[in-house]
C-alpha cells in the first residue's frame, strides 16, 4: 500500500541501469492508465461513456481488467474489482451515501457486481452495464511489479517493493533465496519467514494503514457486503504478483476452510492466519 | 469452481501481451537516462578486507545521525583481496522512488497533490529529503567489485556456495574489536544501529536509537539475525519493509567502520 516503490540490485552493475529505469517507468505506466484517483486516467475515462457502449481500451488496461474478472469468477465473487474499496471508503456497510458526487464519479449502484462488466476480447473492449467505479488497485499494481520483475529478468538477483508488495528475484546476496518476513497480524515483529526465489509475495492483512494514519480498514467481503472477519492476514506466494495479489485478497474473504483449499487449487502457495492466530496453510508452506 | 491453471495461465499472458505492446513515453528515453545518470551518486567502493589492524573502537558519531562524505568513484572499485563474508549485501544498491506529493494507486491523493507519478522524478527538481536519503544510503553503501564473492565462514549458517571466481582463500572476515554506531534512513525515520565486534566477529546487533514514525518492535526479529549470519543481511519483512532497509544501511554503515 502507498506510493513507495525500491528496487534492491543485488549487484552494484551499471549495465542494470537502464533496466531499472524501465522497471520505474512500468509503475509510472501503469499509475497513469489504472488509477481511480485522477479522472483523467484511462480507467476513469470508461466511466465518462455511457453504460451499454462497448469501450476499446488499451492492452494494459485490457488485461488488468480481463484478469480481475476472471478472478472474481474463479471466486464467485470473493473478489470483485467493482466493489471493494469504494464500499470501505463510504462506509457502505453502514450507511450508503447518496447525493454525493466524489470527483465527479456517479455513485455506484449498491447491487453492482463484477457481472456488470462485460468484456472482448476480440475487439479488445470493456462494456458496463451498470455505472460503476472499477478498482484495479492491487492488479494494477501487481501488473506493474510483473512488469518491472521482466525488465530485470537479465540482472538475476534483484527485490522489488511496492508497499509491501514483493517480488524476489534470484537469490540474495548471500547466494541463497530470500528470507521474506510476516508480519504479524496482532503483535509486533514478524510471525514467520519464507525463503522464495523467482516469486511474488503479497500478504493481505485486516491491520494495514491507509495513508498513515494509523487506523486500519476491514477488507470487505463482496458477497455479503459485511467484513470478512475469519482471516487476519493471508499472504501468497506465486510466480506472479498480479496472482499473488489478487489471489491473498480472495482467500482473504474466503476464509481458512475454504481459502484454503481454493490456494491449492490454483496451484499457490499460501498461510492464512486468523485472528486467534491459527495457522493455516497450503502443502508447500506445511508446517 | 474452474480450471485451476486458468489464472496463473492468464496472469502470464497479461504480463506477456502489455510487455510486447510496450508503450509510447513521453520523454525521449535518452534524454532521460542522461539526467539520471548525472544525478546519481556514485557508490562508494568496496572496502577492502584484510587482517585486523589495532585501532581504537570508532564511537564518534554516537550522537548524531551521521553526514555521508563524498564516496569514492564507482569506476575504481577496490579489488579485495578477501573476499568478505558480507560482500553481497554491502553491494546491494538500494534504488527508491518515494514521491510524497503523488497519488498511489490505491489510496486518494491529496487536494492539492499534482498530477500524479509514481517513481523519480523526470524533471530536474530537488529530490524529496527521503529520496536523498536514499540515495545518500546507495551511495554509503560499499558496493561490490565486479563479481562479488560471499566468503564461507566456518561458523555462518549462511553457506553460499563460492562463484567460479572467488579468491581460493576463503579466509575468515576480520573485523576490528568494539562497537560501532551507523545510521540507516528510510522514509519513516532514521534507525541507528549499534554492532559489537569480538575476536573479530560480530557478536551482536542491536538498535541503539529508533527513530523511525513506526515502532522499531516490528523488526525486533532482525537484529540477533545479524550476529547469527555474520552478514548485515536481513532480507525482507513484509509489511515492515522500510524500518529492515533502515536497520539494514544502519548495519552496514556500522560494519564499514569495522574494518
Amino acid at each position: 500500500m502507498g506510493t513507495f516503490v525500491s528496487i534492491d540490485l543485488v549487484r552494484d552493475d551499471p549495465a542494470a541501469d537502464q533496466a531499472v529505469e524501465r522497471a520505474f517507468e512500468w509503475f509510472r505506466e501503469v499509475e497513469r492508465r489504472c488509477t481511480r484517483f485522477d479522472p483523467s486516467s484511462e480507467l476513469m475515462q470508461i466511466g465518462t461513456i455511457p453504460c451499454g457502449t462497448a469501450v476499446a481500451v488499451s492492452p494494459m488496461v485490457f488485461q488488468a481488467i480481463q484478469f480481475a474478472l476472471t478472478v472474481a469468477e474463479e471466486s464467485e465473487g470473493a473478489f470483485d474489482p467493482t466493489i471493494g474499496r469504494t464500499m470501505e471508503a463510504r462506509g457502505f456497510d453502514r450507511e450508503h451515501r447518496t447525493g454525493q458526487p466524489i470527483r465527479s464519479t456517479i455513485e455506484p449502484d449498491p447491487n453492482v457486481s463484477y457481472q456488470d462488466v462485460q468484456i472482448d476480447a476480440e475487439r479488445q473492449t470493456v462494456t458496463l452495464r451498470r455505472p460503476l467505479v472499477l478498482d484495479l488497485g492491487a492488479v494494477a499494481k501487481g501488473l506493474a511489479i510483473d512488469m518491472a520483475a521482466r525488465e530485470l529478468a537479465e540482472v538475476g538477483d534483484f527485490a522489488i517493493d511496492a508497499g509491501g508488495d514483493l517480488f524476489l528475484g534470484g537469490r540474495n546476496a548471500a547466494g541463497q533465496a530470500w528470507t521474506v518476513g510476516i508480519r504479524h497480524p496482532r503483535a509486533e515483529g514478524v510471525i514467520e519467514s519464507v525463503q522464495v526465489s523467482n516469486q511474488a509475495v503479497c500478504t493481505s492483512g485486516d491491520y494495514e494503514r491507509l495513508s498513515g494514519d494509523g487506523a486500519g480498514h476491514h477488507i470487505l467481503d463482496p458477497r455479503r457486503r459485511t467484513t470478512a472477519w475469519e482471516a487476519a492476514s493471508v499472504t501468497v506466494i506465486a510466480s506472479s504478483a498480479m496472482l499473488a495479489d489478487a489471489l491473498a485478497t480472495a482467500a482473504f474473504v474466503l476464509g481458512p476452510t475454504i481459502g484454503i483449499p481454493w490456494l491449492e487449487r490454483q496451484q499457490v502457495e499460501g498461510v492464512m492466519f486468523t485472528s486467534d492466530l491459527r495457522r493455516y496453510a497450503t502443502e508447500g508452506l506445511a508446517a | 469452481m474452474k480450471s485451476s491453471n486458468r489464472l496463473m495461465a492468464l496472469s502470464s499472458a497479461a504480463v506477456l501481451t502489455v510487455y510486447a505492446a510496450g508503450y509510447f513515453r513521453t520523454k525521449p528515453a535518452a534524454a532521460r537516462f542522461a539526467h539520471e545518470a548525472a544525478n546519481r551518486r556514485p557508490a562508494a567502493t568496496m572496502p577492502d578486507f584484510v587482517a585486523p589492524v589495532q585501532a581504537a573502537a570508532s564511537d564518534e558519531r554516537a550522537a548524531a545521525p551521521a553526514d555521508p562524505a563524498p564516496v569514492a568513484d564507482r569506476s575504481e572499485p577496490a579489488e579485495p583481496t578477501v573476499a568478505p563474508a558480507r560482500s553481497g549485501p554491502a553491494a546491494r544498491e538500494h534504488r527508491s522512488a518515494d514521491p510524497t506529493s503523488a497519488a498511489s494507486l490505491d489510496s486518494p491523493a491529496p487536494a492539492s497533490a499534482p498530477p500524479s507519478t509514481i517513481g523519480f522524478a523526470l524533471d530536474p527538481v530537488p529530490a524529496a529529503p527521503e529520496q536523498k536519503a536514499a540515495d545518500q544510503k546507495a551511495a554509503d553503501a560499499p558496493a561490490a567489485a565486479a563479481s562479488p564473492t560471499p566468503v564461507v565462514q566456518a561458523a555462518s549458517a549462511q553457506a553460499a556456495p563460492a562463484p567460479a571466481a572467488a579468491p581460493a582463500a576463503a579466509a575468515a572476515v576480520a573485523y576490528k574489536d568494539g562497537t560501532y554506531l551507523g545510521w540507516g534512513w528510510c522514509r519513516h525515520g532514521q534507525i541507528q544501529a549499534a554492532v559489537v565486534i569480538e575476536a573479530g566477529r560480530i557478536s551482536s546487533a542491536s538498535i541503539a536509537q529508533c527513530l523511525t514514525r513506526y515502532s522499531c518492535s516490528w523488526i525486533a526479529a532482525l537484529p540477533p539475525q545479524v550476529a547469527r549470519r555474520q552478514s548485515a543481511e536481513v532480507d525482507y519483512v513484509s509489511g515492515a519493509t522500510d524500518s529492515t532497509n533502515a536497520f539494514f544501511y544502519a548495519v552496514v554503515d556500522a560494519l564499514a567502520k569495522a574494518k
